[in-house]
């Protein structure tokens, strides 16, 4: 009887300690893809609406770019080994500092602007970032990557 | 009677072509030594030059100079008692010459000084008088060129006269390269033909100018000799020049230097240091904009040795020059990274081998100092490396390289002053 009650303590004291722990984790929030940069927040909506967050003043051209491999950023903050499958840019239709109401597929060096690309759910790897009017990097979101 | 006048005319007229057509006999007796010792054997070197040349002319004939020991030995004269014009006639008359040449050394070996005169026997007259200046290597010849010219004019035959004036005055006068006097210089006798007549005077710029002179003819020259006040100066300048247009990046952009130089005579040696920073755009290839326009700012540095020319270093309101340059200059290359100045990213740096050339004048004197205007290009050998940008969807900014042969074409000018 006194070894069960012994027991029976340890596992609420056991517990209330893993209680009390969970409920201080601090999530842990992916840092930008691109280093020395703001960060911002993008979220997919539907197939073509993605709404962004966060968005400093000073970005003033926007892209979103998606591939189907993993994004690979160099010392220089350039994208390598990306394999476009479709995005949109400030200065096609669809898209401003909230978001995208387009989606276009990807053609040679840029965009189509044809408005013919789905974001899928998964399965993709895609990220946001901002250029102020010197084309220096100034915000970017995190890759986002959702597993089949 | 008539005929008998006649017979007479003519026999006169037969009596006196002889006379007329007899040449002048000259001798040339040795010289008096003022000199040095090492230059004693002039005194009698000189005058075996002279009568040899003196030879050489048609219109005259020489005395044997072995003759003219006996004839000084008879009249127990030292040399130096002939140069008085009282002993010359009798001297002539014994040498049985119309002409004597007389004459003296004096000097050194580094600079002899010979001064010869023709006197004639029967006048006691000078005819002509020759002073040369010249080193041991070139007093023959100086004395040879002296005694055609008094052969000629011994002879009296195509004989034209030469005067020269010189603003200012007390100018030296050369003819042939033979110093005649200072100015002025009145009826100096010439023999007919081309001659050379340069007038000079310290400080001033030389008068050179060839001519023609005919028989009888009275040739005059009246230089006025500009002053050349900047011979072996040293000069300090501050000048700005502004690139030309070569592309419309580099419009009008000022350089900046300073200089520092010496004048040797019409050559100048200067050394340069300047330094120019100017704003600037390139236009890259961008998917945003399809030309999107950034700005740089480049900063310059440059050592340039310089050696100029002066053809005409008179000192008047406009004194030319032309030159080259050699150097070296370096570049850096930097861009905005935001609209705050100071916020630049040097993103290259190269040092390069510069040449050049100019062309310029110094205008308007006032005392010491000058204003100068300049017109200069350069050209660097080796190509200027120009990182350019692409924007496009990958992120930051990719580099590019281009490479061009830099010219630059500047016009400019500034103040200088000499010491």
């Amino acid at each position: 009887m006194k070894i069960s009650k012994f027991i029976k303590i340890i596992t609420v004291f056991a517990g209330l300690l893993y209680f009390l722990s969970c409920g201080n984790v601090v999530e842990e929030t992916a840092s930008p893809l691109f280093s020395d940069v703001e960060p911002i927040t993008a979220n997919r909506v539907t197939a073509k609406q993605v709404n962004f967050s966060n968005v400093p003043s000073n970005a003033k051209y926007l892209v979103i770019l998606v591939s189907s491999t993993d994004f690979d950023v160099d010392e220089d903050n350039r994208l390598v080994n990306a394999t476009v499958l479709g995005g949109n840019r400030t200065g096609l239709d669809g898209i401003d500092r909230n978001g995208t109401s387009e989606m276009h597929t990807y053609s040679g060096d840029d965009f189509t602007n044809n408005n013919a690309y789905d974001l899928p759910l998964n399965g993709v790897y895609w990220v946001v970032w901002g250029l102020d009017k010197y084309m220096n990097l100034v915000c970017s979101t995190p890759q986002y990557y959702t597993a089949p | 009677m008539p005929q008998r006048r006649l017979i007479l005319f003519v026999l006169m007229l037969c009596l006196s072509a002889p006379a007329m057509a007899a040449k002048k006999s000259v001798a040339v007796l040795n010289f008096t030594n003022y000199g040095s010792k090492d230059i004693k054997f002039l005194s009698s070197a000189i005058p075996e030059s002279v009568s040899t040349t003196l030879s050489e002319n048609e219109d005259i004939s020489v005395v044997e100079r072995r003759n003219l020991g006996r004839v000084i030995n008879e009249l127990a004269l030292e040399q130096t008692g002939l140069v008085d014009t009282r002993n010359v006639s009798r001297a002539g008359r014994l040498a049985k010459a119309d002409v004597l040449i007389l004459g003296s050394v004096s000097g050194d070996r580094n600079n002899v000084i010979l001064t010869m005169k023709a006197v004639d026997v029967a006048t006691g007259t000078v005819l002509d008088g020759k002073t040369v200046k010249a080193s041991m290597a070139d007093i023959f010849d100086k004395s040879s060129q002296a005694a055609r010219t008094m052969a000629a004019l011994i002879s009296g035959k195509s004989i034209g006269r030469l005067s020269v004036s010189s603003t200012p005055s007390r100018a030296e006068v050369y003819i042939d390269g033979m110093s005649i006097g200072q100015t002025p210089i009145v009826e100096y006798k010439l023999t007919q033909g081309k001659h050379r007549v340069k007038v000079v005077r310290d400080g001033y710029i030389d008068f050179e100018e060839s001519f023609t002179i005919d028989a009888d003819e009275h040739m005059k020259f009246s230089p006025i000799l500009g002053e050349s006040k900047f011979q072996n100066r040293t000069e300090a300048a501050f000048g700005v020049s502004f690139l030309q247009p070569i592309s419309d990046k580099f419009n009008g952009v000022p350089h900046y230097y300073i200089l520092v130089g010496h004048t040797f005579e019409r050559l100048i040696v200067s050394g340069e240091l300047g330094f120019s920073q100017f704003d600037h755009s390139q236009t890259h290839f961008s998917v945003f904009n399809p030309e999107l326009t950034l700005d740089r700012w480049y900063n310059t540095f440059w050592f340039h040795g310089h050696l100029s020319y002066m053809p005409f270093p008179n000192w008047t309101k406009f004194t030319p020059y032309f030159g080259v340059m050699v150097g070296m200059i370096n570049l850096n290359d930097y861009k905005y990274n935001t609209n705050v100045k100071n916020d630049k990213q040097k993103v290259d740096d190269q040092t390069m081998f510069s040449f050049g050339g100019k062309v310029g004048a110094n205008i308007l004197p006032f005392g010491n100092i000058a204003l100068f205007v300049e017109a200069r290009y350069y050209f660097q050998p080796n190509k200027l490396e120009r990182i350019e940008y692409e924007s496009d969807l990958f992120g930051a900014l990719s580099e590019t390289q281009t490479k061009l042969y830099l010219h630059i074409f500047t016009i400019g000018g500034g103040v200088k002053y000499f010491f």
